[in-house]
């Protein structure tokens, strides 16, 4: 028989003590009784040796040894022993026995998944995993929602700044002085310039605090400039927390010179660790993919149209800015030149339906969102109308494997109906702004359709991936199991 | 985890006191307390015995095996330590033994072995850390041994750095 696996947690009211002691006890009870134990302790210093949703998802039963209430929502379906931390501490071999019994049970019952009734009242414990929504969001997605939640107030203001430039004509901004230009010039080059950095510096503001914010913003201004988008933000952000916050912790200087630490040696060694890294390390594969995509891109245009088309959508969600939708951009902006117009069509579908499909999941699933998401869906309605697909960043770099896999499938389908369609299009932005000028596009019904397929695949996709999200959705299905 | 030093920077000689006189809990915490004071650790020991015994009042800290670690986070606490008392004849733990069953107490809710933990408001976590690598060597009975066998604070006092900076 395989060892088996408990997970436990352990809290205190101070944390200073008995959280620790009731941690030893479990592992050194679960050592003896042959099981794995791993504890998470949340006591002062914050919660360490934090559980990973593999680690609970490997588990055959769960601890709580607490005094202070600890959310449980991520245990629903493990058989779960309560107890206080002196329960633990006095007697830990018994609840390790309690919990494998339960695991035993459980099993006994057809799996773990079955075996989900928890010792509190049900909805005592929705209750309380509402109550604790927002701690229960774990590591590295805590920063990356810290990150996120900073940078919607950009997008939002941005994008919208840059649609109400278009409504004076798609080519207005273009004209130095007028009003069109300006907001341009508010949405695009500052708005929108800020959005990466202050995703990456507040990613790793969470994660190190102050001295996260300087190496993290300003390495997110690199990923811009070497054309890393958004992903390049969020890689640059992790680096730079968990630059800081290492140097923070190991570096040890006499009393005396203490005060340069924030000031000088932490931003001066994180900067420079991180700038460099994101220049060599990331940069480089990022234009070796942009190159070797466009060439890839170039061996495929006397092809199939409909490949071409989904390969299209595909590259124009991957990365929204990054360099796998700039090539999918560049080469299509590229053959209108050579009068080639069908690439450009597709291009443009494939960017409005990431902020649509999402806006639609919002208006449609709303318990599958935050807050902050319900906000940023009404705004993307208007990015993403406008063909700015940035408008759907924020839930891409909160969720990215629930959320990037939905735009790409949504996407693809679209640029394989306007590909497949023929349909061409003359301008290389400008949304809906652009569909009612007369000879920019030629079959106008063909191209509402395949925007609105990729929307609605979109909206799906992401309603069905994130089902399990919602906390009144789980309870709903693990009532429905017990 | 951390080196010895780190550990010395917790605990003063001074702050190891092997024959506690006071044969109660409250008094045990002050005396320890006062011996915080003197080191200039924290700045007030009556407020800091005050702010243990609050503690107390949620829950016994006798944790058992004749271990009791009252702890403080005030501020009055100037800087982050503790105190360690040694009473072979026992002190008189108030309120329910957390673990009366490892049998180890000298008498029914008694304890010999008492850590007197004082945390400023916001402490590092370095030390917060040190403070849990004790309260996790306590629950390992040759630490307690070991600690009821020293002969001198000194003794006592490499025990405890060798002990927490492993």
């Amino acid at each position: 028989m395989a060892e088996r696996r408990i997970v436990a947690v352990t809290s205190c009211p101070t944390g200073i003590a008995h959280t620790y002691m009731a941690a030893e006890a479990l592992s050194k009870a679960g050592a003896a009784a042959g099981a794995d134990v791993k504890v998470e302790t949340r006591g002062s210093i914050g919660a360490e040796n934090e559980l990973t949703a593999a680690d609970i998802a490997a588990a055959d039963a769960v601890i709580v040894a607490a005094d202070t209430a600890v959310p449980e929502e991520r245990f629903a379906g493990k058989p779960i022993v309560h107890a206080s931390t002196g329960d633990a501490i006095k007697d830990a071999a018994s609840l390790v026995a309690r919990a494998l019994a339960g695991a035993d049970a459980a099993a006994a019952a057809g799996g773990p998944a079955a075996a989900g009734a928890p010792s509190s009242g049900y909805l005592d414990q929705v209750a309380a995993a509402k109550a604790e929504q927002k701690s229960r969001q774990k590591g590295a997605y805590r920063h990356l929602l810290t990150g996120v939640s900073f940078m919607i107030p950009f997008v939002v203001a941005g994008g919208i700044l840059i649609a109400l430039s278009f409504a004076f004509g798609i080519t207005a901004f273009e004209e130095e002085g007028t009003l069109a230009a300006a907001l341009f010039e508010i949405g695009a080059r500052s708005a929108f310039a800020l959005m990466v950095p202050i995703l990456s510096g507040y990613i790793a503001f969470s994660i190190a605090d102050r001295p996260g914010l300087a190496p993290g913003m300003i390495g997110g201004v690199i990923a811009g400039t070497i054309g890393a988008g958004f992903l390049g933000g969020i890689i640059s952000g992790f680096l730079a927390g968990y630059v800081a916050l290492w140097l923070v912790r190991s570096i040890k200087l006499p009393k005396a010179a203490q005060g340069l630490m924030p000031v000088l040696i932490v931003p001066l060694i994180s900067t420079a660790v991180v700038g460099l890294a994101m220049i060599y390390v990331v940069g480089e594969p990022v234009q070796f993919i942009n190159a070797r995509l466009t060439e890839f891109l170039q061996g495929l245009s006397g092809g199939s149209a409909l490949i071409l088309g989904v390969i299209l959508g595909v590259m124009m969600a991957f990365d929204m800015g990054g360099p796998v939708n700039k090539a999918a951009y560049t080469f299509s902006v590229g053959l209108l030149g050579s009068g080639v117009n069908e690439p450009m069509a597709a291009v443009m579908a494939a960017g409005m339906t990431p902020p649509l499909g999402l806006a639609l999941a919002t208006t449609l699933w709303p318990r599958r969102f935050t807050e902050e998401e319900h906000e940023a869906g009404r705004a993307a309605w208007v990015l993403g109308a406008s063909f700015i697909t940035e408008g759907a960043i924020p839930f891409a770099a909160a969720d990215p494997l629930r959320v990037l896999p939905s735009i790409i499938a949504g996407s693809a389908v679209a640029g394989a109906i306007s590909m497949g369609a023929g349909v061409e299009l003359n301008a290389p932005h400008g949304g809906v702004f652009v569909l009612a000028i007369p000879n920019v596009l030629n079959n106008l019904p063909v191209y509402l359709v395949a925007i609105a397929a990729g929307t609605v695949v979109t909206a799906v996709s992401v309603a069905m991936l994130k089902r399990r999200v919602s906390i009144g959705e789980e309870a709903a299905a693990a009532g429905a199991a017990a | 985890m951390a080196d010895p030093a780190m550990v010395r920077e917790l605990i003063d000689i001074e702050a190891i006191d092997l024959a506690v006189e006071p044969t109660d809990r409250d008094g045990a915490i002050l005396a320890l307390a006062r011996r915080l004071q003197a080191t200039g650790r924290v700045t007030d020991a009556e407020a800091v015995t005050a702010a243990a015994l609050e503690r107390e009042a949620i829950g016994s800290t006798n944790v058992g095996f004749g271990v009791a670690i009252p702890h403080a986070k005030s501020d009055h606490v100037a800087r982050a330590g503790f105190a360690f008392g040694r009473r072979a004849g026992g002190i008189r733990w108030a309120g329910e033994a957390v673990a009366d069953a490892g049998g180890e107490s000298t008498g029914d809710h008694d304890v010999d072995l008492v850590f007197l933990i004082a945390s400023p408001a916001q402490a590092s976590d370095d030390h917060l850390r040190i403070l849990a690598t004790l309260a996790r060597a306590l629950m390992h009975e040759e630490f307690r041994d070991a600690l009821r066998g020293t002969g001198t604070a000194e003794e006592t006092l490499s025990l405890l750095a060798e002990r927490l900076s492993a």
